[in-house]
């Protein structure tokens, strides 16, 4: 467990490391940001003092390794624009975002997994066939399209749902978070759905398929051999069984919202994590979207681990090693 | 014992067919047998004879696109095809239990030991948590595995393949049935295993007085352990009878290829030989004797299918050769 947990937190430096450089060169390719800051009536004088400031003017070598000098010591720079340390523009975003993500994935989850098992169990029923088809309609579907179409449907036509906006939001162990509150939850169902679609299409896919597989397993004839019901041996042995499958997509599924809600959160005006980086990305402004993908690099690691610890719930054969 | 009297399993003209889209398989075709209490029966034949098919179709455990078409299964006096579902569910692995083939993956990797037992417990029966779990620790040391109350924690990863089959066999003796239904319990399980665990549920069985189906495909173990003998050849009853009988007198063109194919049997060894051919086909086959084309005593006659009829007390075989016609 602990050479595990070791060998985990090296891997862990190492992608930082290389998503830092790659990134760090991607930005310093991609422009001059200076240009960006200064009015185009800026004289050369000002420019230059400016590039100074910034750190600019040195090779990319010196640049990348004052970066990394100061990263370790926790301070990964200021937005250019807004004149902040980008940590915290990012932070302070960072619950609009999860919140999002973890609705979509909780109604995917909540949705997908009986209805996959359902498909699977009574695969000839007309609405295993439903569910399928649809499925199928779901993973097909662009994702902006999708937004614009609920927009369209309960904002304009309906007028039941607001269409842009986190709304109020309370606070909960410090974190502003929409679903406190009534106004709140509202804003949150179109986002939430829009992300939603995809995954429970995919969710019910999964299970499905894990299911059939399972239930022309042995032990599934040896467990109604022992007169178990039918119920008994699909919602608990068989659901068991599928869960590994499920808990990776889950996983992976969730690091891969957090990282493309950028879609999502320009629909909805949400100020979530994804719409100041693409500002950011824009602006040129390199300290943020440093900060950003580092910290997305973080939460993938961390997501993967915890993947990892809960296989070893789900099934005794696997060890963390 | 006197089986006329009250037999635990009566089977009367059983067809279990698969309706596939390549035609209708006949996996089970007019089979019928009658089992006593405490009596073992061998069912012999080889790979795809039908064998485990008859066996689940007892239980009521075919899945589409195989269905029962024909006959009656009289456990205990009622006949198990009229029942409901729900009807069956309290049958299974309460009065009539089944031991499989392969004891690594018979068992639900994900589940500890000890859940698998007291489930099966806990459906059947009213107990108590501390009661269910007594039981199964009885149920192990009974199946002799060491140190039971700690192996209950374990997961099936964590026994041998020969711990796990007696894991299965005590799962299967849980509720103590009338019948146990063992489908090849030992063909995964080394040559010394399997004797132990044949041994063990021999002795289980005659200790209460439980019916068994063995089912394999070796005729010898059929010789060591049982008291009657089903030879079974594409989804047919080829000959049936007391294991003495049988072993000593086989009367079915089949059966002597199967016995003259044991190895080391002395006295002929210099007539070890293999049945030549294989098993048909068991889709569309033809109306006579199944055995036609690999028999070497076959005549004219045997384009008609031969039933089973008596020709020794006890002893029936489906052959014209040795019905004296
Ligand atoms: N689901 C199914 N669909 C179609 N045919 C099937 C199905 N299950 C079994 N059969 C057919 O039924 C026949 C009998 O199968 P069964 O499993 O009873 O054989 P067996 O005698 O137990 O053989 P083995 O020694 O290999 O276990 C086989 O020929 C098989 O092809
Ligand atoms: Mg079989």
């Amino acid at each position: 467990m602990l050479g595990y947990l070791i060998r985990r937190i090296l891997q862990s430096i190492v992608v930082l490391l290389c998503v830092s450089v790659v990134v760090f060169a991607i930005m310093y390719l991609s422009g001059d940001p200076v240009e960006m800051l200064l009015p185009p009536e800026a004289t050369q004088k000002q420019v230059e003092e400016l590039r100074i400031h910034l750190g600019l003017d040195k090779p990319f070598h010196v640049q990348y390794l004052t970066f990394l000098h100061k990263a370790l010591q926790g301070d990964l720079g200021k937005s250019f624009i807004f004149n902040q340390p980008a940590i915290s523009l990012i932070v302070e975003r960072i619950p609009a975002t999860m919140e999002l993500a973890v609705c979509a994935i909780f109604l995917a989850v909540v949705i997908g997994l009986p209805a996959g098992m359902y498909a699977a169990v009574r695969p000839n029923s007309w609405l295993a066939k439903s569910i399928m088809s649809g499925s199928l309609l779901g993973i097909s579907l662009p994702v902006f399209w999708l937004g614009i179409i609920l927009v369209l449907i309960f904002s304009v036509i309906l007028g039941w749902l607001p269409s842009s906006g986190r709304g109020e939001t309370g606070l909960f162990l410090g974190m502003r978070l929409g679903f406190l509150t009534i106004d709140g939850l509202k804003h949150l169902i179109l986002p939430a759905l829009t992300i939603a679609v995809f995954q429970l299409a995919l969710i019910v896919r999964l299970v499905r398929a894990g299911m059939q597989e399972v239930l022309l397993q042995d032990f599934v004839k040896f467990l109604k051999a022992k007169g178990l019901s039918e119920n008994r041996v699909v919602y608990v042995h068989a659901l068991k069984n599928i869960l590994i499958p499920v808990v990776t997509i889950i996983g992976l599924q969730l690091g891969n919202i957090i990282a493309f809600a950028v879609v999502t959160e320009s629909i909805f005006a949400w100020p979530g994590m994804g719409k100041l980086v693409i500002d950011s990305i824009h602006a040129l402004d390199r300290p943020v979207v440093l900060s950003y993908l580092l910290i997305i690099s973080l939460m993938f690691v961390f997501l993967n681990f915890l993947v990892d610890v809960v296989y070893t719930f789900l099934d005794p054969r696997i060890r963390l090693k | 014992m006197n089986t006329q009297a009250s037999p635990v399993l009566k089977v009367e003209g059983l067809r279990t067919h698969f309706f596939t889209r390549k035609g209708v398989v006949k996996a089970v075709d007019d089979v019928g047998f009658t089992l006593g209490p405490g009596q073992i029966m061998g069912l012999v034949g080889e790979s795809g004879a039908g064998k485990s098919i008859t066996g689940f179709s007892i239980l009521g455990l075919i899945d589409p696109p195989g269905r029962i078409v024909a006959g009656k299964i009289i456990f205990q006096g009622e006949d198990l095809i009229a029942k409901p579902a729900s009807e069956l569910e309290k049958i299974r692995g309460n009065r009539i239990s089944m031991v499989f083939q392969d004891p690594q993956t018979s068992l639900d990797p994900v589940f500890k030991i000890g859940y698998q037992i007291t489930e099966a417990l806990f459906v059947h029966h009213d107990l108590s948590r501390a009661q269910a779990r007594d039981r199964a620790e009885q149920l192990l040391r009974l199946v002799g595995i060491p140190s039971p109350a700690q192996r209950l924690r374990d997961y099936p990863h964590q026994f041998s393949g020969g711990m796990r089959q007696r894991v299965g066999i005590a799962i299967a003796m849980a509720s103590d049935p009338a019948l146990i239904i063992a489908d090849e319990p030992t063909t995964a399980l080394d040559v010394t295993i399997q004797a132990q665990v044949l041994t063990l549920m021999r002795r289980l069985v005659q200790q209460k007085g439980t019916a068994m189906i063995l089912i394999t495909h070796d005729i010898a173990l059929v010789g060591q352990f049982c008291d009657r003998i089903g030879v079974m050849y594409a989804g047919r009853l080829v000959e049936k009878g007391a294991k003495e009988e049988v072993i000593t007198r086989p009367l079915h063109p089949y059966t002597q290829g199967l016995i003259a194919s044991i190895p080391g049997r002395q006295e002929r060894r210099r007539r070890l030989r293999q049945i030549p051919g294989m098993m048909p086909n068991l889709i569309g086959l033809p109306e006579g004797c199944p055995f036609l084309p690999r028999c070497d005593q076959a005549g004219e006659d045997c384009r008609q299918r031969p039933a089973l009829a008596e020709v020794a007390p006890g002893h029936q075989v489906a052959c014209f050769r040795r019905q004296g016609r």
